[in-house]
Formats: C-alpha cells, sequence, structure tokens
C-alpha cells in the first residue's frame, strides 16, 4: 500500500496513493500509519484526494489510525473525493474529523492554529 | 421509450462470477464501476452503487462465508440497468442469515463520543440501508440471494429514515 509521509511545520502530512482503501488493504493501512505517522510529533492530515474509494473497513481503519494518535494529537482529512465524501456524510464521521477541500486548506487551517 | 405494444432492446445487464474474497471484491467493483460508466450510468448512481456493492459484497466474504471456511465460496452479482435505476442481485452459497429483521437499522452513534472511543465497525449494513431500496433476502436451499434497486434519483430522507424495510423469511426447503 503506498502511502507517503512528509512533516510540514508542526503537522505531518500523510497521503494515500491508493485509488481504493477498502477490506483488502484496511489492515495493511493501519500498518502504514503506524509505522509512518506514529512516531511522529504533532497534528497529522491524512491527504485522500488521490482515494476514489472508501468502503466500511476502510473506514474503520481511519478511525483506528485516528486512535493510534492518542488524544493528544489531532487527525485532519483532507481532498476527500464524491464517494469518500458520500460515505463520511451518510456514516456522520464528518461530525467526528477535521475535513478540508484539499491538503493547502488543511494546511492553512492548522498554520493558524497552530 | 417503448409503448404497450412496442418491443425494445433487452437494458444492459451485467454478470459478474468471482470467488468470496476482498481481493476478488476489489477487482470486480472495479469492473461494475468500468461496466456501468460504459453502459452511460451516472456518476451519482455509480457512486452510490461502489458503497452498496462493497458493503453488500464485504457481509457476504465476512459472514456468509468468513474466516473458518478452508475456502472462499462464490459469489454471482447480476445487475440489470434500468431507466429507474439498477437492479442488483447477489447470490452466494455460504451460510444462511439470522432470521428476524435486517441489520444496519441504526448508524452507530457519534455524538458526543470522545475520539478514542469512536466505532471502528457497524457501519456495513447500516450504509447498505440507507443507499438501497427494496431490499429483499431470501434463502432458498444451500444458496442466499440478495435483491435490491438502487435508484436513479436519490430520494431525499429525513436523517436516521430507512427505505422500506424487510423481513428475512425463514428458510424455503429445496423443491
Amino acid at each position: 500500500m503506498k502511502m507517503t509521509f512528509e512533516a510540514r511545520g508542526a503537522v505531518g502530512v500523510l497521503r494515500v496513493e491508493e485509488p481504493r482503501i477498502d477490506a483488502s488493504v484496511a489492515i495493511q493501512f493501519k500498518d502504514r500509519f503506524r509505522d509512518l505517522a506514529g512516531s511522529a510529533e504533532g497534528d497529522v492530515i491524512l491527504d485522500l484526494a488521490r482515494v476514489e474509494f472508501l468502503d466500511s473497513s476502510g473506514l474503520g481503519a481511519v478511525v483506528a489510525a485516528r486512535k493510534l494518535l492518542g488524544s493528544g494529537r489531532q487527525l485532519a482529512l483532507s481532498g476527500l473525493t464524491p464517494t469518500v465524501d458520500k460515505v463520511m456524510t451518510l456514516t456522520r464521521m464528518n461530525t467526528v474529523f477535521p475535513i478540508h477541500a484539499d491538503l493547502a486548506a488543511a494546511l492553512a487551517a492548522h498554520a493558524g492554529s497552530g | 421509450m417503448s409503448g404497450p405494444t412496442g418491443r425494445q432492446s433487452a437494458p444492459p445487464r451485467l454478470s459478474l462470477r468471482f470467488a468470496g474474497e476482498d481481493a476478488a471484491v476489489r477487482r470486480s467493483l472495479a469492473e461494475v464501476e468500468a461496466g456501468l460508466a460504459a453502459a452511460g450510468v451516472g456518476d451519482g448512481l455509480r457512486q452510490r452503487a461502489q458503497i452498496a456493492l462493497a458493503e453488500a459484497c464485504n457481509n457476504i466474504v465476512e459472514h456468509a462465508y468468513g474466516p473458518a471456511r478452508p475456502r472462499p465460496g462464490p459469489i454471482a452479482l447480476d445487475i440489470l440497468v434500468e431507466a429507474g435505476g439498477l437492479r442488483v442481485m447477489l447470490r452466494d452459497k455460504g451460510r444462511a442469515m439470522p432470521p428476524g429483521p435486517l441489520p444496519g437499522d441504526a448508524m452507530p452513534e457519534l455524538s458526543g463520543r470522545d475520539p478514542m472511543d469512536l466505532p471502528e465497525g457497524g457501519f456495513g449494513w447500516a450504509l447498505l440501508r440507507r443507499i438501497a431500496e427494496d431490499l429483499h433476502h431470501e434463502r432458498t436451499g444451500d444458496r442466499n440471494t440478495l435483491r435490491f434497486l438502487l435508484p436513479a434519483v436519490e430520494k431525499p430522507r429525513k436523517p436516521g429514515e430507512l427505505p422500506r424495510d424487510c423481513q428475512i423469511p425463514s428458510a424455503i426447503p429445496p423443491a
């Protein structure tokens, strides 16, 4: 599962370079997230601009990823494509995660609050 | 549109047969996406189809077949492209569902939850129930058949409101 991590000031940007986060890659996603973001510090922006599809298993993996950061760090999402946005809205996860239109907006929001 | 006496060519149909395991479901859903796009199905309906079909197939992989089986059983997916939407039929040869109402009546409650205490599951059936209409499950002999309609036009619903409900009938003995 291709994911990249980059420190941008006080926040980490984790980009998913895969078209689908589904049941077949949910565990890999969680493991990669832990490897990339677990040891870093600060909030994390999960950029999903390349992700066309997320199922309930993928959603569960994103929630598990959020918990890996602990209560002292935040997980924000950016770049939701239409199907991913639909899943977040129907499950009301959009009320739980900070969601930004794109990575630039997410970085600006974190610069403002940090 | 054909009149009452007119004849119409058969509506486009997609028929896929694949193994009841995650990687095969992933490949098949990508095939469905390409097939529906080729049939001229619009973006919104194709997006809802991906969500509903993924959850329905995941349920089969996880519950009808599940980890206890030595190898995954088959899934048959048939989609009829109609003016009103997509008519879906999914068949498997896995375990029966427990009798009673279909699961997924309510989406897991999130409001007021600490982020560290959020549910990681319980969304699958609830998503399917919110997107599909005329959802109907049937056990005949050793197979499950799940039928539903994915309407071309999404009907506005109040938050939490579900489409028509249905019960899982008790098993029908094989003919």
